[in-house]
């Protein structure tokens, strides 16, 4: 038996037990259950014409009126009305001030939200006991207090604040609900009639779960609901929650500022983010139910556990979690050998987490302190994040000795894919570059040049924020299906970084980018052909954001503010960078400095170069 | 070295009272000018004005003697433009100003021309909105939306409605989406 429950705006319960027969409804409150179904309809209505006749077969939502003895195997004469007697008094449902006045002895009060009273028979039994229009059902959802309502249908309307309320078969005059609330701008909707302000953006518009808005304001005296504003954005206005961190946004947006500290929920920008299913690429892709527990970690996000396991004679590995659009962050990864911890000996996994947002690349060993901790066996992975996480894992048991790059040319002035493999300043580039990773014992095997459609170009041939290189990278594709195929790095070439207040040479979308994931924020690096002039320069440039890509951080950080976790490469101090030729490690190629000869690679950063998957 | 870029600066130099040459460039000390140019070739995260000043003691001189040598790489030159928005004076605007000048005799601007847009911008805010705004009709796309980037983000108000108003004569789809997207405020 399925019970559905109505809760009045009385603070009453309607409590209305239904059979897989949703139209024995009267058998709830009675005992005119079971058997009696057959003729209720012949029964309804019929008033006192029926009144003795319905032995056998009245059973249940038929009037009842008068005789019910002997035949239901019930409670039979209830009811004042019932013996054939007229009624006195007005029938169910009617307004009413005193309980005199009703047939049923009983006035529901208009405190209890029964506008203008309403006649009843309380601790009704049957629908039997209830005037001819009546219908009895629990008032409560022990079914404790039962009542009879008067029946209606489009012949017989309820008085005014009261509506046709059906269950099942059986309709019934109930108090109005008041019209739902709409819901201010900002919150959550599916269609506009949800919305205060009328308009709804819906989850195809880019709105996670919608967004209420009203749109055409002119400022926040138009919009709906506590805390909004009017968001100036051309055409059309709208309004918009306003917030000062993404706490207070809901999920799936961010707080986007928009100047003297203001900001307001924008859906983020990993939103709708499309993520690779399993069967999308060739290795095993797990998506699925990981939440362990809800609301109890790190930055108030869920607790996500999953378990993996790596093969005999795995030397090193790269596990890459991610989720739809929502933060996510690595917290532990235990294994046969221990527990790396991601807030402390292992806190430079973390890097990704800032800028990657929905997917966090952990490469192991990053630093050759933590080889111990790779070995084949059973591991679990505990992520803190918004939603369910998909992953894979990446071993290796070879240290390789070649990559592949897909260089995609962005609007750059006098050089696409047709002319790059002639082009002699191109061309000196990758060499240069080739020279500098030969150190390493690696070298570009397998370049696959491509040109960006015009829609990327006209969007990212100028760079102007550092977000516009996760949101170009996002674009890339996988270049086949073979898992040699996707083990390969995008390059992007732009023309130019335009960034105020400084712009940058390159730009690496991971600490280490995320290996075999094409189309989203870690899924390659961006460089700019402003360099091109120095093919010298340009070479160190690409061999510096490769580095980062395959998971080298800078030997030590502009003004000494940090260093690699590597024991073997030098590191300036704060005192030393009043005169950054002095640095000791200005020679290295992960000096955070360009020039024509920082370019050499220690065994440690090597080592990890040789852990990352992208390296075969 | 781009020609247009270069007459521009020199002239701008001239008028100021430097005395710059084409040519041969009395440089600035050395270990100074050679920290400044270490700075500018900084892979991916631009030096704040304090580390220009920890390593010279007026980096200003020295950026823009960079910025007009044409023996140094497009790129240093270009950092060096942006270096000089973190030093921003009557001098520095007019070299910003000079190469806005100059973009218009391209349809394709040259790289420069954004350095300069962000410049002003940056360095200037509202201000600089005079210098900047024309330039929403330069015939170069790309132009036009580091123009929209960088007034939405650093123009103010009046920036912003000068932005939105663009969008009765904008017919490119890419810099109306832009102005939808930077010229934002909240009322
Ligand atoms: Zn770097």
């Amino acid at each position: 038996m399925r019970t559905r429950t109505l809760v009045l705006v009385t603070g009453l319960v309607l409590a209305l037990g239904a059979c897989s027969d949703d139209s024995d409804y009267s058998g709830q409150v009675g005992t005119n259950n079971g058997a009696n179904n057959g003729n209720n309809g012949a029964n309804n209505g019929g008033g006192q014409e029926n009144n003795g006749a319905n032995n056998g077969n009245n059973g249940n939502n038929g009037v009842n009126n008068g005789v019910n003895n002997g035949n239901n195997g019930n409670n039979g004469n209830n009811g004042p009305a019932n013996n054939g007697v007229e009624p006195v008094g007005l029938p169910d449902g009617s307004a009413c001030v005193g309980a005199d006045e009703c047939e049923g002895g009983t006035c529901l009060p208009e405190d209890d939200g029964y506008a203008g009273g309403y006649c009843t028979h309380l601790e009704c039994a049957t629908t039997g006991e209830c005037s001819d229009n009546g219908q009895c059902a629990f008032l409560d959802q022990d079914r404790e207090q039962s009542a009879c309502f008067a029946r209606c249908d489009d012949a017989s309307p309820c008085r005014e604040a009261y509506e046709c309320r059906q269950f099942g078969e059986v309709s019934f005059c109930l108090p109005a609900e008041p019209e739902p609330e709409t819901r201010p701008d900002g919150a959550p909707c599916t269609t506009r009639d949800q919305c205060a302000g009328g308009v709804c953006f819906t989850e195809s518009d880019g709105f996670p779960e919608g967004y209420c808005t009203t749109i055409n304001c002119s400022d926040r005296t138009d919009c709906t609901g506590e805390g909004n504003a009017c968001l100036q954005a051309g055409r059309p206005n709208y309004c918009v929650h306003l917030c000062e961190s993404a706490a207070e946004c809901r999920e799936g947006y961010i707080c986007q500022p928009v100047g003297r500290g203001q900001g307001y929920c924008a859906p983020s920008p990993t939103a709708g983010n499309e993520v690779p299913q399993p069967g999308d690429l060739p290795f095993d892709i797990v998506c699925g139910e990981t939440l362990a527990e809800r609301d109890a970690y790190q930055g108030g996000l869920d607790r996500h556990t999953f378990d993996f396991s790596l093969p005999d004679g795995t030397t090193s590995f790269m596990i890459v979690p991610y989720s739809p659009g929502g933060q996510i962050y690595p917290v532990t990864l235990q294994g046969p050998n221990g527990t790396l911890n991601m807030f402390d000996e292992y806190d430079f996994a973390l890097a990704n987490a800032g800028f990657l947002i929905n997917v966090t690349p952990i490469l192991v060993p990053q630093a050759p302190q933590f080889t111990d901790f790779v070995t084949g066996g059973d591991y679990t992975m505990t992520m803190a994040s918004e939603e369910n996480l998909c992953f894979y894992v990446l071993p290796k048991t070879e240290p390789g000795d070649s990559i592949d790059l897909n260089i995609h040319f962005v609007g750059v002035r006098g050089l696409d894919a047709a002319s790059a493999g002639n082009h002699g300043g191109f061309q000196a580039a990758l060499q240069r570059f080739d020279e500098i990773y030969e150190q390493a014992g690696i070298n570009i095997r397998n370049i696959r040049y491509m040109d960006a459609d015009a829609d990327t170009t006209n969007r990212f041939r100028v760079l102007r924020t550092q977000e516009g290189a996760f949101q170009l990278v996002a674009r890339s594709e996988k270049p086949g299906e073979e898992r040699d195929d996707v083990l390969s790095i995008n390059v992007f070439f732009i023309d130019q970084f335009a960034i105020d207040g400084g712009s940058v040479l390159g730009i690496s979308a991971g600490l280490p980018g995320a290996a075999g994931f094409h189309g989203g924020r870690a899924s390659g690096l961006v460089f700019a052909a402003s360099v091109l002039s120095d093919p010298t320069l340009l070479g160190q440039v690409l061999a510096h954001e490769v580095g980062h890509y395959v998971g080298l951080f800078h030997t030590t950080e502009q003004g000494g503010r940090g260093t690699d976790p590597l024991a073997d490469t030098p590191e300036c101090s704060p005192q030393q960078w009043g005169d950054p030729g002095r640095c000791p490690d200005i020679r290295n190629l992960m000096f955070p400095f360009a020039g024509n000869d920082h370019s050499t690679i220690s065994d440690a950063q090597a080592g990890v170069v040789h852990s990352n998957p992208l390296v075969k | 070295m781009n020609n247009h870029f270069q007459r521009a600066l020199v002239a701008v130099l001239v008028s100021t009272g430097l005395l710059i040459s084409t040519v041969a460039f009395a440089h600035h000390q050395e270990p100074e000018r050679e920290n400044i140019t270490t700075l500018l070739r900084a892979y991916d995260a631009f030096p704040k004005a304090t580390a220009f000043k920890s390593v010279a003691e007026d980096p200003r001189t020295v950026l823009l003697e960079i910025v007009a040598d044409d023996s140094e790489p497009e790129i240093i030159r270009l950092q060096a433009l942006d270096a000089l928005s973190l030093f921003p004076d009557a001098d520095v605007r007019q070299v910003f100003r000079k190469v806005v000048a100059e973009s218009w005799d391209h349809s394709q601007a040259p790289r420069a021309t954004h350095n300069a847009i962000n410049g002003l911008m940056f360095g200037w805010g509202e201000a600089a909105l005079d210098d900047v705004l024309p330039l929403l009709s330069h015939p170069d796309l790309q132009v036009r939306l580091t123009v929209v980037h960088a007034v939405g983000k650093s123009g103010g108000d009046a920036g912003r409605t000068a932005l939105q108003a663009q969008l009765n004569d904008e017919k490119d789809p890419y810099v109306r989406e832009a102005i939808q997207i930077h010229a934002k405020s909240i009322r």
